[in-house]
């Protein structure tokens, strides 16, 4: 197949000296952020972005590739090792993690989820190879109408999946939309909100306001919340502690949950809005629905930890589908790896797989390589990065900050936009406080430019005509698909409620029946493992 | 055994949330939450922030309104974008303004993917002064970025800001503060050379 001889000139591409050892670097500094709690691959990414600005476009995106899947298996660490998330991606990691950890096997847990992320993100990329090229044929078909539709759908889904929010969520992209407007109107040279400031010319640059909304708006809320003032309780971790390595009991019980886990991650991930935390929850849920001892999730159960781990690592990898091929960015993250795209004159979209194939294929050979890689960094170094999980966050907070300080510099040498990334820091953090979404903002703030122009080129078209979006086949269909977003942002919350109830009497019928025929086991709802750090309660919506 | 319809992250122990849950419908009622100091206090900070963010967006739209929407020939001007994002974003912020007004539960907090918060923080709210010292420093880190140069002025704002956060470790705080600049400035200027800012006082 012409696919698969595709991937391999990919893969064949990424196996240069230069681009391995980007492809560890990333995957190394993706685990360091992902390692501190509140840091997850959004920030990651937005912060080590300027690192980035000396390489070339394939090695620094494979650079960011590998930062983005680093990240995200950092997180699992501090769940495992001292019950706390490192991004909400891995929040149900601690249900049967931690609980793992204290019942002294934080070794097989961490090995498992590293297995399960490798395993997913592999058939993940598997996926990509498969979907990418489908979803470009039918893409590149799209004008100006339809890619506008298409912008406008992507923020919608976002929007709606958010949920309660979708008001607050709306009004974060539009925020995104009034940023991207800052600058010299390329049509027609009129300056746009620039207060005569030379360096607001070429409009805000996305990446200082990307540091600031995830990063230092992240330290904020979380100094906020009072981190510096937290001493968590650490579990260590040792090659050569006694069961180190899972049991065959272990490997046959982790073997469906990561199959399921992979898909259902990838085809969530592959929504825009609807992201890792979304997948890990939902592999979760289903994973204690189907199984025959949901009693033991909340205790240390190896499904319970495997399914969403494989989920949330799928999931990085579906996100990737929207992004390629439509250049719909879903999260923050991927919408900062959009963002590093057009930095380097590559427009992610309908013809990126037909215009710069090599680009395509070789970041999707580079998901095949950084799995293997994480997997043997995952393994082999996990104590080394157990160990600055211990480093409080009292210290690494305003480490943190100086790097997005410095950061910010780099990409302009501009001192203007230190000061914006600082006070978009604070918005950040405002956003945060008040349930706004900072992802909406920079996505918004990234797809800005491009739903402008569409725009302008349809009423081009059109003579000024709105009739254009349902005289073309392509765009009415995409039209539908808008309201049909539209009416799902009314509907969507009774039908999950249904969704939820039915799910959980399946739940109680199961635990009932599993007491009465005299399982041993406690309380097996969905509350969470025992223990929890300072009696919290933890209770997770799906 | 408890049986609850969704599932909500709730503080840690002693504390009700101030936020709503995370789920896609509508915002549950805490039970006795909608009178209290603390949730009066996060809807009055709230109301105050939808109110500069209404004025923003107003003061956006009318300059707007100053721009050309539509051009001599027809086409689409420099003006049409934004006064339509500025109308919707003052119409979104009036009816979030009314929502909160008239007793809608805050939403939930939501981490940087615009995802709910679920890790137990949204409800503490006692680091407040904290963090409006640590946003000072930041103003100050950023004036005394240029004069002082991006070594010096990072070394004054994290011996401040540990001395804030991470107080009586004096020595410590004397390491972090020195090392790290030093490390990031031979990562960014020596290695990468970035250019940062050399400043008035160290001969650099």
């Amino acid at each position: 197949m012409d696919v698969f001889g595709q991937l391999l000139g990919g893969i064949a591409e990424t196996l240069t000296p230069a681009n391995l050892l980007l492809l560890a670097a990333g995957v190394l500094l993706g685990m360091v952020v992902g390692v501190m709690p509140g840091l997850g691959p959004s920030a990651g990414l937005a912060i080590l972005l300027p690192l980035t600005f000396g390489l070339d476009p394939t090695g620094a995106i494979v650079m960011l590739a590998a930062v983005y899947y680093g990240a995200m298996y950092g997180g699992t660490i501090t769940s495992v090792l001292i019950n706390t998330p490192g991004e909400s991606a891995t929040v149900a990691t601690t249900f049967d993690g931690y609980p793992m950890a204290k019942q002294g096997r934080a070794g097989p847990a961490l090995v498992l989820a590293a297995v399960a992320s490798f395993v997913a993100g592999t058939v993940g990329a598997i996926l990509i190879s498969l979907s990418a090229p489908a979803v470009s044929a039918v893409a590149s078909n799209f004008g100006p109408p339809e890619l506008f539709l298409v912008v406008m759908a992507g923020l919608l889904t976002l929007v709606v999946i958010i949920g309660q929010n979708r008001l607050l969520g709306a009004v974060s992209a539009l925020a995104g939309f009034a940023l991207a407007t800052v600058g010299v109107d390329i049509t027609t040279g009129t300056q746009r909100y620039t207060f005569g400031a030379p360096d607001l010319i070429e409009g805000i640059d996305f990446v200082p306001v990307a540091i600031g909304l995830f990063g230092v708006g992240e330290i904020l809320w979380s100094l906020y919340n009072g981190a510096h003032k937290e001493d968590l309780g650490y579990v260590p971790i040792s090659h050569r502690s006694r069961g180190f390595w899972p049991t065959r009991t272990d490997w046959s019980e982790s073997r469906g949950s990561m199959a399921r886990g992979s898909v259902l991650g990838f085809f969530v991930g592959a929504i825009p809005g609807a992201g890792a935390t979304v997948a890990s929850l939902m592999s979760y849920t289903v994973e204690k629905g189907i199984s025959k001892k949901p009693q033991k999730f909340g205790h240390g159960a190896v499904p319970g930890l495997v399914g969403p781990e494989a989920a949330n690592n799928a999931a990085s990898a579906g996100s990737m589908v929207p992004l390629l091929t439509l250049g719909i960015p879903g999260s923050g993250a991927t919408a900062v790896l959009l963002g590093g795209f057009l930095i380097w004159g590559l427009t992610p979209g309908p013809l990126l797989m037909e215009q710069n194939p090599d680009f395509a294929w070789g970041l999707i050979g580079s998901m095949y390589l950084g799995n293997a890689m994480l997997l043997v960094l995952n393994i082999f170094c996990v104590p080394a990065f157990a160990s600055i999980a211990r480093v409080p966050f009292r210290i690494l907070g305003p480490i943190v900050i100086v790097l997005c300080v410095v950061g910010a510099f780099t990409v302009n040498g501009s001192v203007l936009e230190v000061g914006i990334m600082l006070a978009c820091g604070v918005l950040g953090f405002f956003m945060r406080r008040f349930g706004f979404s900072p992802a909406a903002l920079v996505i918004a703030l990234v797809l800005g430019p491009l739903a402008e122009e569409s725009l302008r080129q349809t009423m081009l078209i059109s003579g000024g005509s709105f009739d254009i979006f349902i005289q073309r086949g392509a765009s009415l269909a995409l039209l539908g698909f808008v309201v049909l977003l539209l009416i799902l942002a009314f509907v969507a919350p009774v039908v999950l409620r249904a969704f939820r109830q039915r799910l959980q009497a399946r739940i109680e019928a199961r635990e009932a029946e599993a007491a009465g025929s005299g399982d041993a086991g406690g309380d097996g709802d969905l509350q969470g493992p025992e223990g929890q750090s300072k009696g919290e309660q933890r209770q997770i919506d799906v | 055994m408890t049986t609850p319809e969704h599932h909500t992250v709730q503080a840690a122990a002693g504390g009700t949330p101030d936020a709503g849950s995370p789920n896609t419908g509508g915002p549950p009622a805490t039970a006795g939450a909608a009178t209290s100091p603390r949730r009066e206090g996060v809807l009055s900070t709230r109301m105050a922030f939808l109110a500069v963010l209404l004025l923003l967006a107003v003061a956006y739209t009318v300059m707007a309104f100053g721009m050309e929407w539509r051009d001599d020939s027809g086409q689409i001007g420099p003006g049409f974008f934004p006064r339509m994002v500025g109308l919707a974003t003052v119409a979104g912020c009036l009816v979030a303004i009314a929502r909160t007004a008239f007793g809608a539960a805050p939403g939930p907090a939501v981490d940087a993917d615009g995802e709910p918060e679920t890790d137990g923080q949204a409800a503490a709210g006692t680091q407040a002064w904290a963090t409006a010292i640590a946003v000072g420093l930041m103003v100050l880190f950023y004036l005394t970025f240029d004069p002082l140069g991006a070594l010096l002025s990072s070394v004054l704002f994290l011996a401040l800001m540990l001395a804030l956060v991470n107080r009586g470790r004096h020595v410590q705080n004397a390491i972090v503060s020195v090392t790290v600049p030093v490390g990031l400035y031979l990562l960014f200027e020596v290695l990468l050379g970035a250019g940062l800012p050399p400043g008035l006082v160290l001969p650099l």
